[in-house]
């Protein structure tokens, strides 16, 4: 498998932006450089309240990243807990699961993660579990498919007639056809939880105001609009950019 | 037909009641003490009292029961907040962003048609990308942010569109539907019709995004078909033109898709509008649900966050019927296998 470089050299940025940061990006160190102050220690300048933006963004980024992908993360989790129940469970599990499946995927996500954070605290983690569980049925179908697909092909059948089973017949028989099609899935889910996560973040769900993520921080830069615009475009653009690393694919995945 | 009418209509009544049920039980867990804790000297028997009185004290599928029976009969309560009628912030709510909902529609159909069409009938131009990049915008931009950076283009730079509201609060508003285009129009305000489309632009435009990439990726699907490649080749063997076969054959094949397309759209349009409203201050009903959802208001959550989630149910599943009338072919599938 080769190395995807640019998405490799993301999820580096973004690890150290978690516990390196060039300012402490909550620290208000820097008020008589408010709304302004470019030069090389703040090449994006300082936010309303005296901060370093670029360590904001920086962290905002790390953070936006990891709650993404720990949503990625739980949502596989419920989505192949759902699909092993439904292998497992024999014909009632086989008629019951695909159709809670259906009535799930009807739910729009914003609504459920509404719902959701009726009962729980607003809050970092809770936005993770709401986009997870949001995407989950989509998750859940697709594997599905895909599993399907793969158990069916006629390679599998042959090398369990030669009397390949369980984890080697997996590992060496249906991962490598089932690999691409669950990375380009992971892609998807990825980009819809980060883009659903900040959408949240935006709305205020996310609890601490300060909390340095990418879609809160746009809300708490509304208000210099008109006055510091790049405060609201520097966010915005660089979860665009994230997004869009995740999605480029090598020529030879299309 | 039959059949499929039966199961897409049970379909609509499961997730109403899944909404409903999910609803309930999360505001009863939101709950918790709330009664007592909202009185300025708490008192545990006189919150026992006001409990018993609300039917609090009910088993819990009898409470859901009246719910529902209060949710049918429009008895929606206030808000716990400002003791305003939700029925009556609603029926000011929803037409502003039904009138942001539709307007994205029509605009997100026109923009996703037009460049779908468009890059068929000029292929080998960088508009062959169009569809492509718009499909692409949907997953890596986030609509909130678009919506800022058509605020500072359209409002800050060129201050051709005001940046946020509804109206224009020196003028007189008009009344009567609450759809404020057709209020204006009715009462033959020029003025007024000029405000309201200039503040419907920018939210509408920021929505479109959603159903222009929907209906585009449909349509382009649609367009790949084998049976549409043949007929291609056979109208162009007929001597016409790239740009007629695309426009005048191509869109005959809409039919079908474009209905379902409008139908599932309508849910990305609400959900993409909770987003828009906060970023425009469009008085809307998303910016009332996530403030009732901050603020643990929570009638009108059970009551308001129910009805937009019936809307959506109910228009995809209205959109499911008419696209089964248009393409009786729909009705044969084995339903959701797969």
């Amino acid at each position: 498998m080769k190395i995807n470089y640019w998405l490799f050299a993301v999820a580096l940025i973004a690890l150290v932006g978690l516990v390196w940061t060039p300012y402490d990006p909550l620290a208000q160190e820097f008020r008589d450089l408010r709304l302004g102050g470019f030069s090389v220690a703040h090449p994006v300048g300082v936010d309303g309240l005296g901060r370093d933006v670029f360590s904001r963004l920086w962290r905002g980024l790390g953070n936006t990243a990891m709650l993404s992908l720990a949503a990625l993360a739980l949502n596989f989790l419920v989505a192949t807990i759902i699909l092993v129940l439904e292998r497992s469970t024999g014909r009632l599990g086989r008629a019951i699961i695909p159709l809670i499946a259906a009535v799930w995927l009807g739910l729009p996500v914003i609504f459920l993660s509404l719902i959701l954070l009726v009962f729980l605290p607003p809050g970092a983690a809770t936005l993770v579990l709401a986009v997870a569980l949001g995407n989950t049925p989509m998750t859940y179908r697709q594997l599905r498919i895909s599993w399907r697909e793969q158990r069916r092909a006629q390679y599998v059948e042959a090398s369990m007639a030669l009397g390949a089973r369980g984890w080697p017949m997996f590992r060496r028989t249906l991962w490598p056809n089932l690999a691409p099609d669950i990375a380009a899935l992971a892609r998807l889910i990825f980009a819809l939880g980060a883009l659903e996560l900040s959408g949240l973040a935006f709305l205020g769900l996310i609890g601490d105001p300060d909390f340095p993520e990418l879609g809160a921080m746009l809300r708490q830069y509304q208000p210099f609009l008109s006055q510091a615009p790049w405060l609201v475009l520097a966010p915005g653009v660089l979860l665009s950019s994230l997004l869009f690393v995740v999605h480029q694919r090598k020529p030879e995945e299309r | 037909m039959l059949g499929y009418l039966l199961r897409k209509s049970l379909l609509l009544l499961v997730l109403f009641l899944t909404a409903s049920g999910l609803l309930f039980v999360a505001s009863r867990a939101a709950l918790g003490d709330g009664i007592l804790l909202a009185q300025k000297v708490p008192d545990p028997e006189r919150a026992a009292q006001i409990e018993e009185a609300l039917g609090l004290n009910d088993p819990l599928p009898i409470q859901y029961i009246a719910y529902l029976r209060n949710f049918v009969s429009g008895a929606w309560g206030a808000s716990l907040i400002n003791q305003r009628s939700v029925r009556g912030e609603v029926s000011q709510r929803l037409p502003a962003t039904l009138e942001l909902a539709i307007s994205a529609l029509i605009i997100g159909v026109i923009v996703g048609v037009g460049t779908t069409l468009l890059a068929e009938a000029l292929p080998g131009t960088w508009v062959k990308r169009l569809p492509e990049a718009l499909g692409a915008l949907g997953l890596t931009v986030p609509i909130f942010w678009l919506g800022f950076l058509l605020i500072i283009v359209g409002a800050v730079w060129l201050d051709w569109f005001p940046a946020s509201g509804r109206f224009d609060f020196t003028l007189s508003r008009p009344s009567g539907t609450g759809f404020l285009i057709i209020d204006s129009l009715a009462s033959g305000s020029g003025e007024a019709l000029l405000s309201a489309l200039k503040h419907l632009a920018l939210p509408a435009v920021c929505l479109s995004f959603f159903p222009a990439a929907v209906v585009s990726g449909l349509l382009r699907a649609r367009l790949q078909e084998p049976q549409w490649q043949r007929l291609q080749i056979a109208l162009r063997a007929k001597g016409l033109s790239a740009s007629s076969i695309s426009l005048k054959h191509g869109l005959r094949l809409l039919g079908a898709p474009l209905v379902i397309a409008l139908g599932t759209s309508v849910g990305l349009l609400l959900g993409g509008s909770v987003l828009t409203e906060t970023v425009f201050a469009w008085p809307g009903m998303g910016r009332y649900l996530v403030g009732a959802v901050l603020d643990r208001d929570l009638f009108v959550i059970q009551y308001a966050l129910l009805l937009v989630m019936l809307l959506i149910f109910a228009s995809v599943w209205l959109s499911e019927i008419l696209a089964a009338v248009l393409n009786p072919r729909l009705t044969q599938g084995g339903g959701d296998e797969d």
